[in-house]
């Protein structure tokens, strides 16, 4: 309940907001219609200080819906002003001439315009319902007052509207409620379409986001076929190799002294046996490197259970149940789980750690707090670095904060299909 | 029979330690960098080393570039290569010089006891030995339809062994042969292949490399 009102209240400062700049754009529409529809030449004048005005109040937009949305809107303008610019207060006219031409032909500036003339109706007119809305919830808010001022005689009944507010109320604060929300949303959405780059440049970036990190999943993946090579090549396969060698010396001595000497027989059969325990042990290890046999049992949350349970500092859980994952995204949440947690254990010195891990939208989200001493840097050792190539290979993002002092939190989201 | 383990794997090097030491040889010492191989000739003087292809610090074949640095300050010096992997490359390189007292094994090979301590007293006593698996790639390797094929399942068998590096005596031994039907038999793939006759063991096993190579 708490949160939907937060919400409705949130959205409402939003559209209200939104007036206020809707406002200041019809105000310039209808300075600029009147100065080009008097003197045209004027406009040459004009443009630059109009554009620049202009790309002020789109970046509070930008800024603003960026905010409400949770995602940074991009800004593509072509700069006003070069370095290589005559200076001066001799090279002025030229300069304006400048930055009129560059203003004109920066395609940003149109789509501003467009934008400009869209929020001018659509941010007045959310504007003008919200403040409708609220002002009709707060005067049916006072009409008990009114009622009772009535009933003493201080003021006269005046039926017909206290009857049409209190039925309307209710729809009014539904409304509020619901709609606030959701147009803040919408009207946010608008400034992200026209005021971000456009479709083309935004695919073209997201297409280099993800060849980097395929690059990136690519790398982690070679290094860890190298290192599983590595692993095998000199634990198991060497002590393996040991084992045949040693038990082959053990054949041939019977093949040649039969059971003359059963001590020294028993001695390689014996080494033989520790071999091939040693290789076990290897391969064992090895194996919970790559995908730990307690995710194959207990899924994600019942591993990570087992983790809490298992350090000195005491971890409270609050995992709620993300389903099945893929493989890699399970051990590779474990892995990072496992590594914040020893970090906190080792560096933190900290009383408690919370481990939160959920799905949330599209992705899943894994955060570890403690309310350790903090200063974690990531400079100096290899966990957390280690954290973020993995999370990398995914195309996700980590989130550090750990101010000197504590606490500390880090936050993990990993992009996954439901 | 005094010998020098050159190998960087610990429980490699330990194991042909036991081996060696088993089959009653001295083990003079267990080195493992080349640089410490070429140190350790010149100061054990031992009667054949067993050095891995691949050393510190790159692990690449700093063994083979040892072991033909060993061969040209002392020519004829008995040396046994192990290797990971069949490199026809390191194999042609070592036999390049004559393959007097030089051989050529997989690693794998070591567990076979018997087969291994073979191959070392032959070296050592200035033979050949190249590992059957070596042989089996060049022999089965694809090819053109040419001599090889005129040869009888038997004569393949032989010339295998013949490569290997063993004695006419230890050929017999293997198949269940007399010693006559194996000379028989290599006197007939020796024309079949166009190839010179020598008895000389290593000789003929150069021959019969440089046919296979080639």
């Amino acid at each position: 309940m708490r949160d939907t009102l937060r919400q409705a209240v949130r959205g409402s400062r939003y559209l209200l907001a939104g007036g206020l700049t809707a406002t200041a754009c019809a105000i310039a529409l209808a300075l600029i219609a009147m100065l080009f529809g008097s003197y045209v030449f004027v406009g040459v004048f004009v443009v630059p200080l109009v554009v620049t005005a202009d790309r002020w109040v789109a970046d509070w937009e930008r800024r603003r819906a960026g905010a409400l949305l949770g995602r940074p809107i991009e800004r593509t303008y072509v700069a006003l002003r070069e370095t290589g610019d005559p200076p001066g207060p001799r090279g002025w006219p030229r300069r304006w001439l400048l930055m009129f031409g560059r203003a004109m032909s920066d395609p940003t500036s149109y789509r501003d315009a467009l934008w400009i003339t869209v929020h001018t109706i659509v941010g007045t007119t959310f504007a003008a319902v919200t403040l409708v809305l609220w002002v009709e919830v707060i005067s049916a808010a006072s009409l008990p007052i009114q009622w009772a001022l009535a009933a003493t005689g201080v003021r006269p009944p005046n039926w017909r509207p206290w009857v049409w507010e209190a039925v309307l109320a209710p729809f009014a604060v539904a409304a509020l409620l619901w709609a606030t929300p959701l147009f803040a949303r919408g009207e946010a959405r608008v400034a992200a379409v026209l005021l971000g780059p456009p479709a083309r440049q935004r695919l073209a970036t997201r297409v280099k986001q993800l060849a980097q990190s395929r690059a990136e999943a690519l790398d982690a993946h070679s290094a860890e076929l190298r290192r599983i090579e590595r692993n095998l090549h000199d634990g198991a396969q060497a002590e393996i190799v040991s084992v045949a060698l040693l038990l082959g010396v053990a054949q041939r001595q019977l093949e040649q002294h039969g059971l003359t000497d059963p001590a020294t027989v028993g001695g390689l059969v014996r080494q033989a046996r520790e071999s091939a325990e040693g290789a076990l042990v290897d391969l064992r290890e090895l194996v919970r490197g790559m995908y730990p046999p307690i995710l194959a049992d207990r899924g994600l949350e019942g591993a990570i259970e087992a983790l809490a349970a298992r350090g000195p500092v005491p971890v409270s859980l609050r995992v709620r149940p993300v389903g099945r994952l893929p493989a890699a995204l399970e051990a590779a949440a474990y892995f990072i789980v496992t590594e914040a947690l020893t970090n906190v254990s080792r560096h933190s010195a900290a009383g408690r750690a919370v481990v939160d891990l959920k799905r949330e939208h599209r992705s899943l989200r894994i955060q570890v707090f403690d309310d350790g001493v903090g200063g974690a840097d990531e400079a100096r050792g290899t966990g957390l670095r280690g954290i973020r190539g993995r999370v990398a290979a995914f195309d996700g993002r980590v989130e550090l904060s750990s101010p000197p002092g504590g606490p500390t939190t880090l936050l993990v989201e990993i992009p996954c299909e439901s | 029979m005094r010998v020098l383990i050159v190998e960087d794997n610990v429980l490699l090097a330990r194991g042909l330690r036991l081996m060696i030491n088993m089959e009653g040889f001295e083990v003079v010492a267990a080195v493992d960098t080349a640089e410490a191989f070429l140190d350790a000739v010149d100061q054990h003087a031992p009667d054949v080393a067993v050095v891995d292809v691949r050393l510190p610090p790159a692990y690449r074949d700093e063994g083979v570039r040892a072991a033909i640095e060993a061969r040209r300050r002392r020519p004829g010096f008995p040396i046994l290569v192990l290797s990971q992997y069949v490199e026809r490359t390191y194999a042609a390189e070592l036999f390049a010089q004559g393959g007097r007292g030089m051989g050529y094994l997989l690693k794998d090979r070591v567990s076979r006891v018997s087969d291994f301590i073979d191959a070392l007293t032959r070296v050592a006593a200035g033979g050949t030995a190249i590992d059957p698996e070596v042989v089996a790639e060049l022999l089965n390797r694809h090819r053109p339809p040419g001599p090889i094929d005129r040869l009888s399942p038997r004569e393949r068998q032989v010339l295998g062994l013949m490569a290997e590096g063993y004695s006419n005596t230890a050929i017999a031994e293997r198949l269940g042969l007399t010693e006559r039907s194996i000379s028989k038999n290599i006197g007939s793939i020796f024309t079949k292949l166009d190839l010179g006759v020598d008895d000389s063991v290593h000789r003929r096993v150069l021959a019969v490399l440089a046919f296979l190579g080639g």
